[in-house]
């Protein structure tokens, strides 16, 4: 019985942790759909939303040390429980960032934020931070250990974009220093949500393995 | 033995068989016993089968592993307690300070004062406080005033200053734990290097557990120390060192005692290297 519950609330933090790898996966597309659309109803979904990944993060941060407590977890289940509260505060993170974005998109509307000569480097984030969120998602589900080795490469491509967007803002930006500010945070956005889905992996990685790489 | 020279100091090369697990180890460590690919026979029944590792000095090492798995058995040979028991047989090499334990000139009395053993229940003499811890002091002939040798065995074993006013009264009337840290002072008078401990608290409540935990500590500034623990958070609380063993079916169907993994306590009971260990320590066992 107190073995079946053990089991249970291991299953339930895993379950807990795959629904906000979706819900912060979410947040971000919403975001960039905002961004790039000038959407009023994606950027406000985003800010609405962002309260199920609050709760959903108080609710592992609650069961944890209930956990540690009653069932003194070792080996791979005490790895599960240490990292399942990293991984929380990382894609509850993910999803204040995603946030950020929309409210910038809100504060400017029916402005757009984005003129047409920083899509291609915006899209270039935007897709990588969503591409990184789908696979945070996945490797959690799948720990595979060496996939999620892989989101460091994927971190690379957002670091990179976000130098070409600082550089195309500093070299003569036509569109005032305000529209330069929004741009330079938002792309810091995009930065910092892809770097807690790089956490999020390394978690796995250090989950399956026992050991940290840094 | 025939002289006590044959136990005195020599330094241990710790070797590793192969199919153990020896991860996260301190070869910095000094070993003060090594086992080298012991079996124990009950007669013709193998009951635990080619153990290999060191008894780091001054360091707690805790056996672990389900009933059966043969830990009891292997402390039980590390001080030649087997001996007495008819059929009882040791193959491989137990050494201390280099010197084969089973060697033919070994006196099996000296083995045991130089490594003592705390048992399960607490078994003092019944005698008194007093007698109970000098009662070794006086069948080894050791010199001195033996006052002060029972009063630093009772400070060491944490019970001055709960009996120092009653020496005289029977140990019986001591409660489980104290007659349990007694019976440790009892080991420790005669000055042992290694102390064996065949689940020193399972018969005792949290309180005197914990005491006993603490005094494990203090202990290995002097003595080094083996524990077999059915208690994993034990082990995990007071051992440096843990050797997990577990049992299994051979290919004509007899069980034996096998050690699976020896490694630091820390490493073990985070990050396992065996998944037999995982299994047991994780509770998946069977």
């Amino acid at each position: 019985m107190a073995r079946e519950n053990y089991e249970e609330q291991l299953d339930r933090l895993t379950g807990l942790l795959a629904t906000m790898s979706r819900e912060a996966g979410a947040a971000i597309r919403g975001a960039s759909v905002a961004l790039f659309d000038v959407d009023r109803a994606a950027a406000e979904a985003v800010v609405a939303g962002d309260a199920v990944l609050d709760r959903y993060r108080a609710e592992a941060e609650a069961r944890i040390p209930e956990v540690l407590v009653r069932h003194q977890p070792v080996a791979s289940d005490l790895r599960l429980v240490v990292c399942a509260l990293r991984i929380a505060a990382s894609l509850e993170r993910m999803g204040d960032l995603a946030v950020h974005i929309a409210k910038v998109v809100l504060m400017r509307y029916p402005v757009g934020v984005v003129p047409a000569s920083a899509v291609p480097v915006l899209t270039a984030m935007a897709d990588a931070a969503a591409r990184m969120a789908e696979k945070a998602a996945v490797v959690l589900a799948t720990r595979d250990h060496l996939d999620a080795a892989q989101l460091a490469l994927d971190d690379d491509e957002v670091d990179a974009a976000e130098k070409r967007l600082l550089s195309l803002l500093v070299s003569g930006w036509p569109y005032g220093v305000e529209s330069a500010i929004d741009l330079a945070l938002v792309g810091r956005y995009y930065e910092r949500y892809a770097d807690h889905a790089v956490n999020v992996a390394r978690q796995v990685v250090f989950l399956v393995t026992g050991t940290i790489r840094l | 033995m025939a002289n006590d020279t044959d136990l005195t100091i020599r330094p241990s090369v710790a070797v590793h068989a192969a199919g153990i697990t020896t991860s996260g180890v301190d070869t910095a460590t000094a070993s003060v016993m090594q086992l080298r690919d012991v079996s124990v026979y009950y007669g013709s029944y193998e009951a635990v089968r080619g153990t290999t590792m060191p008894i780091q000095q001054n360091q707690v090492t805790a056996m672990i592993g389900p009933s059966g798995c043969g830990k009891s058995t292997v402390l039980r040979a590390l001080n030649r307690m087997n001996d007495p028991i008819p059929g009882a047989r040791v193959s491989g090499e137990v050494s201390f300070h280099g010197q084969d334990l089973y060697a033919r000139d070994v006196d099996p009395i000296q083995v045991r004062r130089r490594i003592g053993m705390v048992f399960q229940k607490p078994n003092p003499f019944p005698k008194s406080i007093y007698d109970n811890v000098a009662y070794g002091l006086r069948i080894n002939g050791i010199k001195g005033r033996l006052d002060d040798h029972v009063e630093e065995a009772l400070t060491q074993a944490a019970l001055w200053d709960e009996v120092k006013d009653k020496l005289r009264k029977s140990a019986l009337a001591l409660s489980g734990g104290q007659q349990q840290r007694l019976c440790i002072a009892r080991t420790i008078a005669v000055k042992p290097e290694v102390i064996l401990m065949d689940e020193p608290c399972s018969a005792l409540d949290p309180i005197a557990t914990a005491k006993i935990e603490d005094l494990m500590f203090e202990l290995t500034n002097d003595y080094t120390i083996v524990i077999v623990t059915h208690n994993m958070q034990q082990a995990a609380r007071v051992s440096h060192y843990t050797a997990f063993f577990t049992a299994e079916v051979d290919e004509k169907q007899v069980r034996h005692g096998r050690l699976v993994e020896y490694s630091q306590t820390g490493k073990l009971f985070t990050n396992p290297a065996d998944k037999r260990t995982e299994d047991y320590i994780t509770g998946r066992f069977g």
